[in-house]
């Protein structure tokens, strides 16, 4: 049988219940955040980093005048150069709805199978995609407004209107996804490109440095050396475009919304911490004249302060009991329902962070 | 005059044999509240001994310091000087820890409002000090609790809860919580201050009884028709024991 003040404690806290109840739940909730972000921030730094240095990540495109196979070989034996690949980007624009248009990035692949650098990988359909066809990364589809199968209409600079067939979908997780960006990747072959009004020739030259882990300054000094090189072979060079090295395009950002996300719910616990505090001392507050009358009959301090940790101790176990597996069971269900870690953080993540960084939610998604 | 008085007291105070039957005794007792910038002494040197089984009132006027000399006694406020010793323990020179224990099973404490806790029934609120003092097997406790309350004369209240009983009955209870670890001191600070007269003298009575038996008591009470009940009264004036030195058992 419990003693009295045992009795005396539990009778308070049924008396007090709902205002205890209602302090579980705070505190189960900001538990459940934390732990919630903690975790996904943890999942997303993993599978983004792994997701995109997968790909392969060029180090650098270099603009020229024409790349041509003969080209790409010889710069793989250039000093430093790990690896080269010809490909072009031409910005052409697309029909969304009659009259309509929205900007449409091409991206040019002599070779769907043999690609090394900035990987993407086939989500269904064509691969590679038949002439006369594009892929559209799986990001831009619902932009368009049409279906795998159904044509588009798209348009290039020297071009004239073409209807074009979508062959199918791409997943690339090195592109920002098309909605935040309001524009359609959509993947081609040089013979599509051609018979779009652009001709074949290709004018971008990726390349990957052989250092590990490089910095910027090592990848530049590299570069212009390989272009000195190029232009001593007659190139035109245009413009050099170096990525930070090994960080996905959004990461930075990503890394600071996850901050911020991770600063709301510590507030929400520190919140919910301070509320804590204050429904005790007011029930403290209210126990004054009774802790008085347990003194004067012989309590001790030691006994009083026991009694009044207790019952904190069980309104934190309670709110860790809580808070804790629904936490997990956050982690669980995602885990379950889509094979593969990759689409955890859409699940996890709350709505408003979608909203807030929608290219991030997608490329954590991707 | 009451300081000559005093002066006269505390001089003779020296030769007085300390007895075996004695159970407090005051020494030159003072006890300062700092108020705003300055100081109050509530009580003013303080000498006062009680015998066992005496049943003392503590009288005077509002403010006298009544309740401040008994707090002395059961230990809750501690002296700004001076020495009190109850069943030769020193008091004044115990912890919080050691006069908690103390407390809980030398000295019964009886308020006038009663104090019963709210949440706890009539018969628990007796148990409670027997647990907190480690007293008593943990299942002879209820047992020792309804037979207190028989000797109150509530037992058929043990299972109610403190709003569900009469003032009367409510005071009752608090006397057998008092009693709840046997103590050889029952104080008392106008525990009949909220009761109507009737009420008031059977509790009175149950008081009286208990120092029959041999409890001892101090009781402050404002009521000069209860005087028949007590065996000795103490009158305080301003922090001062302007009688009742005299009612001595020399
Ligand atoms: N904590 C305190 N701080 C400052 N002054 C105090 C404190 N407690 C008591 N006093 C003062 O000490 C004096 C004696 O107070 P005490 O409570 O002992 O009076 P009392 O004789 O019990 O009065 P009453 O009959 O009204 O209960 C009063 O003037 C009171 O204002
Ligand atoms: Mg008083």
């Amino acid at each position: 049988m419990l003693s009295p003040r045992w009795k005396k404690l539990w009778r308070d806290l049924s008396a007090a219940r709902g205002r205890m109840v209602m302090m579980v739940i705070a505190i189960a909730v900001s538990i459940f955040g934390v732990g919630t972000i903690l975790s996904a921030y943890t999942i997303l730094m993993r599978e983004i980093s792994r997701n995109y240095l997968g790909t392969s990540p060029a180090s650098a495109f270099i603009e020229l005048n024409q790349v041509d196979d003969a080209l790409v070989q010889a710069v793989r034996q250039q000093p430093g150069i790990a690896d080269a690949e010809a490909t072009s980007r031409v910005m052409g624009r697309v029909e969304v709805k009659p009259n309509e248009w929205m900007p449409m990035l091409l991206f040019v692949i002599p070779d769907f199978n043999a690609m090394r650098l900035s990987t993407f990988t086939s989500e269904s359909g064509d691969w590679p995609p038949p002439e006369q066809t594009i892929l559209l990364e799986r990001a831009a589809l619902p932009l368009t407004n049409v279906a795998v199968g159904d044509a588009l209409t798209v348009q290039t600079p020297n071009g004239t209107k073409q209807s074009i067939r979508i062959s199918g979908l791409a997943h690339d997780p090195g592109l920002a996804p098309a909605w935040q960006e309001q524009t359609i990747y959509a993947y081609i072959t040089p013979a599509t490109l051609a018979w779009l009004g652009e001709g074949s020739t290709l004018h971008i030259l990726k390349v990957s440095v052989k250092e590990q882990n490089p910095s910027v300054g090592a990848i530049e000094s590299t570069v212009s050396r390989l272009s000195a090189w190029l232009t001593g072979q007659g190139y035109a060079v245009g413009e050099i475009r170096i990525p930070p090295p090994g960080l996905h395009p959004h990461q930075s950002q990503m890394n600071s919304i996850l901050m911020t996300l991770l600063v709301f719910s510590l507030m929400a616990l520190v919140l919910s911490a301070i509320l804590t505090a204050t429904m005790i001392g007011g029930l403290l507050a209210q126990q004054v004249r009774q802790i008085g009358i347990m003194k004067a009959i012989g309590a001790r301090s030691s006994q009083v302060t026991g009694m009044y940790l207790a019952l904190v101790a069980v309104l934190g176990l309670a709110a860790v009991a809580l808070g804790i597996p629904a936490g997990n069971a956050a982690k669980r269900v995602p885990a379950a329902s889509t094979p593969g870690s990759e689409n955890y953080a859409g699940w996890i993540i709350p709505c408003c962070w979608r909203f807030a960084t929608p290219s991030a939610a997608q490329d954590a998604c991707s | 005059m009451i300081r000559q008085i005093q002066a006269h007291f505390h001089g003779s105070d020296e030769v007085l044999p300390v007895r075996e039957s004695r159970l407090i005794e005051l020494n030159s007792v003072t006890k300062a509240y700092t108020i705003g910038s300055g100081q109050f002494l509530a009580l003013k040197g303080i000498d006062m001994r009680v015998d066992v089984g005496e049943f003392v009132a503590v009288v005077g006027k509002s403010g006298s310091g009544k309740s401040t000399l008994i707090n002395m006694i059961t230990g809750i406020d501690s002296p700004t000087s001076g020495e009190v010793l109850v069943a030769s323990t020193p008091v004044h020179a115990l912890n919080q820890e050691q006069l908690a224990v103390w407390r809980g099973k030398n000295v019964g404490i009886v308020f006038q409002f009663f104090q019963l806790l709210p949440t706890l029934t009539v018969a628990e609120n007796i148990v409670l000090p027997m647990d907190f003092c480690n007293m008593y097997l943990a299942r002879e406790r209820r047992q020792r609790a309804i037979a207190l309350l028989e000797k109150v004369g509530i037992a058929e209240q043990a299972d109610k809860l403190p709003a569900d009983l009469s003032g009367g009955q409510q005071q009752r209870a608090a006397i057998a919580r008092a009693l709840a670890n046997d103590p050889p001191l029952l104080v008392a600070d106008e525990p009949t201050g909220n009761l109507d007269s009737q009420t008031s003298d059977a509790v009175m009575q149950l008081f009286s009884n208990l120092a029959a038996e041999g409890k001892t008591v101090v009781m402050v009470t404002h009521e000069r028709d209860l005087s028949r009940f007590f065996t000795r009264s103490i009158l305080l004036a301003d922090g001062l024991i302007v009688n009742g030195q005299a009612v001595s058992h020399a």
